[in-house]
């Protein structure tokens, strides 16, 4: 107590935790009576499977004011000791063969079950990066010539040197697309097809547009193999399409005569009795797509377009970018580790190595080229690819892991980010212990997660593992990270977990960069107002802008010109929000997001952000498209980048949209989609709209707008002559100029009308009287086999059995649908269960059967009708004690 | 609303097959036995294996009539029942009617729907926003004296302070 009382600084911190744990304590009370009030309130208004967010909540909670009192009572005994950071650092090479990696599977496995036993978290998903529309199916590429006689002679002639290229991250980085130019042909993938026509020549100009060549990669080598195009390169000598090839595998499996089949002992039903003695074998197909692998085609754009060389790369497709003759690549490959406790089944690593093959030359991986980075789950092969398009020579770098979601590509590295688990090793030293103590561990989970950031450096078409960084929280997309004079500039949020936790303190915004050997050098926290997370980041030289979002748009600009010292410069607060930043040279900033003229977000936002002073960002000019009734406007480019045409020297932006809106005078709804382009005026700082090239045809939606480009026409001086705008979907190609872009010159249709996709159904448009709900639709349950008859159910046969009763106006039934489904499908119980839709059955029910009383579980035996289980929570907690 | 007048033994069991909560102030009376019944209220008297039976029952005096409210999205005019709606608010010109995932353009005025649905258990937490008390999973109380409502469909509403004390009363604190 003296020592309190001798030192002021401990006596008012004593004083404030002791002020906390007392409002703590009180707002924990009311908590507590509000939500018991309501779970009252609900139970009387019979409101089914009501939620006990309650328990959850309050040890947190409790936590909450106990912390700051356990870290008081601490600074008592031990004396301000800050906890260590367990540092992993990667192994290399640590593999010998396929038993080392499955050793090591166990091992994070083991660790993970307990873990997740205790502590239930979130983590981002896997995905695939910038996939284009990907396409049904196909294979080999199968040319087909459109050209004539006479357009062969067009295409002949020369293009032009000046054309719009992909709107990219990078400069000099490029990223595949689906449609493209090179200033002659027009490269378009068009679902099943890559279509390619001729655009431009000096000789014919736009005249000459019409389709030149299209493949349709039909025939195979294989049976069973599937091709899907997911983008395209275009430079002076290639085409390269590139593809997921998806491959149906099948699995034989032996049965003893003593063991029954997997599947009926699955569903909890006896072994069936006629199991044939000395066993049997069964072929099973698997319906996914098992093994897959990453093609590519390269094509000879001097040789009409021949096939020149082919490389197919094993696993899922991440990412690619192209720099000059190189070509980067990097795919997934999932190890079903589980496959290996599988009796049966041929399970071996090997199998999964990743490997490629240069036109039919195949290389495999080995086990001591492996890299692992420790923490993160090994179930996933990373395979880095390097590839000069000139020699193919090949390079391949292999990450063991969890796989990564971000793939950023600066000029000298391949960036990867992926999620990375923090074991709190102390946890496990006890063993089985741990899960008995599972619920006090509040404090401290299990493990965390981090983002690892994988470094392969690439030079030249080849690809070298030179380390993994990491950093705090979760980056948005590849724009997160950006590359700078040998820093790497990292935009981590981390997420609100507890959605209830206390405001502030809880999402965090980080601006972390780290140094050649990724070792964080500075970082500013809390970027944004409290609860805001980033929605778009944008780095441009020494500047980082990055824009947060909860009800208003705070756009940051940061300095970062010392990289040991990063300042937010300016902070400038906006309606609405910038999902997508495009800088336009160094003083201008394009945002594309949400806003409209009463400070929400309803409406197409595009911002023109004048970012020359660096302490006094302000919006030069903006353009709203705000919703209205029924009506509202949206563009790809918020999310897909590459859709984006910009160009500062001619003036205009040029994105794709789509309107819905609604025709009073003939009471129907309308669909138009095309290019929206706007002017671009930085001397003055102002954007405005000049035109919109349509191309939906009436209101149906039978037509996707996939962007614009421009090939410039000049004469022999090189002088400017025609500035021409070809604006692409899937059903037109379409040329008119920049400067009027609607009159178009010249059309060819390259795609048919989505005839499946057809408007929907004509409806009143006013709110007035009750209108017919229409046919209800099938819901989940739809999927299983119904009684369609009363007399099916084999109530003679004195067998015990289950009917679910629902009808199709039963509004209760819905909320049951998964449920039931589930049970059905697994059913753990062993009694047969049988589903009878009310509104679809005929006969009469079986007696004492009361039809009103859905949804509803009857309960037959002895060949009659027992009881009914009427009402969800009936039905769920009968379901349970089946289980 | 309600008192079950059964016997000792069975008391717990069939009120929670029934699913029933009772209150001090009543008008139904449930019960297995004639002799329990009251006089100035409505007797329900039922066996055990007429329990499913007087669930529905319950169900239709608390729940009432169904109230449909029409409307629409881009796919088109919906009719849906009053109980599903998460919550009504406006915003701009529009007055929305949320469900699960999507949300409806209604064309009737808060204060209509707010009429409209009197008994159904919705009440006004803000200017612009009419809630759905069934469909609230949890509340929190926030630093302001407002209150967060965290909704069955993940969305967050606030109570704005003016409506604090009738947002208590609905819940009968």
């Amino acid at each position: 107590m003296s020592t309190i009382l001798e030192n002021p600084v401990l006596a008012f911190l004593v004083l404030a935790v002791f002020g906390f744990v007392i409002f703590m304590v009180t707002k924990m009370f009311d908590e507590v009576k509000l939500n018991k009030a309501l779970k009252l309130k609900q139970r009387s208004m019979r409101i089914k499977g009501l939620g006990s967010g309650l328990k959850a909540r309050m040890s947190l909670l409790v936590s909450a004011t106990l912390a700051p009192v356990a870290v008081v009572t601490m600074m008592f005994f031990v004396g301000g000791d800050v906890p260590t950071v367990i540092d992993d650092q990667p192994v290399l090479g640590a593999f010998e063969d396929a038993g080392d990696l499955i050793a090591l599977f166990q091992e994070f496995n083991d660790k993970k079950t307990t873990a997740d036993g205790m502590f239930n978290t979130w983590r981002g998903g896997w995905f695939m990066e910038d996939a284009e529309m990907a396409i049904d199916e196909g294979s080999a590429p199968e040319a087909e010539n459109y050209s004539g006689d006479h357009q062969q002679d067009a295409a002949d002639g020369e293009g032009s040197d000046e054309f719009s290229e992909t709107n990219t991250q990078v400069v000099g980085v490029d990223e595949m697309d689906n449609v493209l130019t090179d200033g002659k042909f027009m490269y378009v993938m068009n679902w099943d097809k890559v279509q390619i026509a001729l655009a431009y020549t000096k000789e014919g100009k736009s005249d000459v547009l019409s389709l030149h060549k299209e493949f349709n990669f039909d025939e195979f080598e294989d049976e069973g193999e599937h091709f899907g195009a997911i983008g395209m390169y275009v430079d002076e000598d290639h085409l390269i399409v590139i593809g997921n090839v998806y491959k149906t595998v099948c699995h034989t499996y032996t049965y003893d005569d003593e063991e029954p089949k997997p599947d009926t002992e699955e569903d909890g039903e006896e072994p069936s009795d006629d199991v044939p003695e000395g066993g049997y074998t069964e072929e099973y197909c698997w319906d996914y797509w098992q093994d897959n692998n990453t093609k590519v085609f390269v094509f000879d754009k001097h040789n009409n377009f021949a096939l020149k060389d082919e490389y197919t790369f094993s696993g899922w497709f991440v990412g690619t970018r192209k720099i000059g003759d190189s070509l980067y690549f990097v795919t997934n490959e999932y190890i079903p580790f589980y496959l290996e406790e599988q009796e049966g089944v041929d399970f071996n690593v090997d199998d999964y190595l990743p490997r490629y093959s240069v036109n039919g030359q195949e290389v495999t991986a080995e086990y001591d080229q492996i890299v692992y980075v420790d923490g993160t789950e090994p179930t996933n092969f990373t395979a880095f690819y390097g590839i000069d398009l000139e020699t193919t020579r090949t390079t391949m770098e292999v990450v063991l892991g969890e796989g990564g979601y971000n793939l950023y590509v600066s000029t000298e590295n391949i960036y990867l980010a992926g999620t990375r688990y923090i074991w709190n090793d102390a946890l496990f030293l006890e063993g089985d212990a741990v899960t008995e103590n599972a619920e006090v561990d509040d404090e401290e989970p299990p493990y965390e997660y981090s983002t690892s950031i994988i470094r392969i450096a690439i030079n030249n078409g080849s690809v070298d593992y030179t380390g993994t960084g990491e950093v705090e929280g979760i980056g948005l997309d590849q724009f997160s990270m950006d590359e700078h004079n040998g820093f790497l500039r990292v935009v981590t949020t981390t997420p609100n977990w507890w959605w209830w936790g206390d405001g502030e303190d809880e999402i965090n915004n980080r601006l972390i960069i780290l140094d050649e050997n990724l070792e964080e050098v500075s970082r500013i926290e809390k970027i944004g107002k409290p609860n805001e997370s980033v929605q778009s980041t944008r780095f441009v030289g020494d500047y980082g802008y990055i824009v947060t979002f909860l009800q208003t748009d705070p756009f940051y600009v940061i300095d970062l010109s010392d990289p040991y010292n990063p300042v937010i410069t300016d902070e400038l607060v906006i309606p609405g929000f910038s999902d997508f930043l495009q800088p336009l040279g160094e003083d201008f900033m394009l945002g594309i997001g949400y806003g409209d003229h009463e400070g929400g977000t309803q409406g197409l936002k595009i911002s023109l952000y004048d970012v020359s002073d660096k302490s006094n960002a302000f919006v030069a000019s903006e353009i709203i498209y705000p919703y209205s009734e029924g009506d509202y406007m949206w563009t790809s480019t918020v999310y897909n980048h590459k859709d984006l045409l910009v160009s500062v020297s001619k003036g205009i932006i040029a994105l794709p949209y789509t309107r819905n809106g609604y025709d009073d005078e003939t009471n129907n709804w309308t669909y138009n989609t095309g290019i929206l382009v706007l002017n671009l005026d930085l001397d003055t700082g102002l954007i405005s709209e000049r035109a919109k090239v349509e191309h939906s045809a009436g209101n149906s939606y039978d037509t996707y707008v996939y962007k614009s480009k421009f090939i410039t026409d000049k004469d022999d001086e090189g002088n400017i002559v025609e500035e021409y705008f070809y604006t692409i979907s899937s059903k037109y190609i379409k040329v008119s100029t920049l400067d009027d872009p609607e009159t178009i010159l010249n059309s060819v249709q390259i795609g048919e009308s989505w005839n499946e996709l057809e408007m929907p159904v004509e409806v009143e448009p006013d709110g007035s009287g009750v209108v017919d709900p229409g046919e209800p639709t099938d819901g989940i349950l739809g999927e299983i086999e119904h009684i369609k008859d009363w007399a099916e159910l084999p109530v003679e046969d004195g067998e015990e059995f289950m009917v679910y009763v629902y009808g199709d106006s039963c509004d209760e039934c819905i909320e049951l649908e998964e449920l039931v489904y589930e049970f059905y499908i697994e059913n753990p119980s062993g009694i047969a269960l049988y589903i009878v839709n009310t509104s679809d059955v005929a006969g009469d029910a079986p007696e004492g059967v009361d039809l009103d009383l859905i949804p509803g579980i009857l309960q037959f035996n002895n060949s009659e009708y027992q009881d009914v289980i009427y009402g969800i929570e009936q039905i769920i907690s009968y379901f349970d004690s089946l289980k | 609303m309600f008192k079950l007048k059964v016997s000792e033994t069975e008391y717990k069991a069939i009120k929670e097959r029934l699913g029933l909560v009772e209150t001090l102030v009543y008008d139904y009376v449930l019960t297995d036995s004639k002799e329990k019944c009251e006089d100035d209220k409505v007797n329900i008297v039922f066996t055990n294996a007429e329990i499913p039976r007087v669930m529905k029952l319950l169900d239709l005096i608390v729940k009432g009539e169904d109230k449909h409210i029409t409307g629409y999205n881009e796919f088109g005019q919906k009719t849906v029942e009053s109980r599903n709606f998460y919550y009504f608010i406006v915003d701009g010109d529009e007055v929305y009617g949320v469900l699960s995932k999507t949300k409806l353009i209604i064309k009737l005025k808060l204060y209509e729907i707010e009429d409209l649905l009197k008994e159904k258990e919705f009440i006004r937490v803000s200017k612009y926003c009419l809630v759905n008390i069934g469909k609230i999973e949890y509340i929190r109380p926030a630093m302001n004296s407002k209150l967060d409502l965290l909704m069955k469909n993940g969305e967050h509403v606030e109570v704005n302070r003016g409506y604090y004390k009738s947002f208590k009363q609905a819940l009968e604190i």
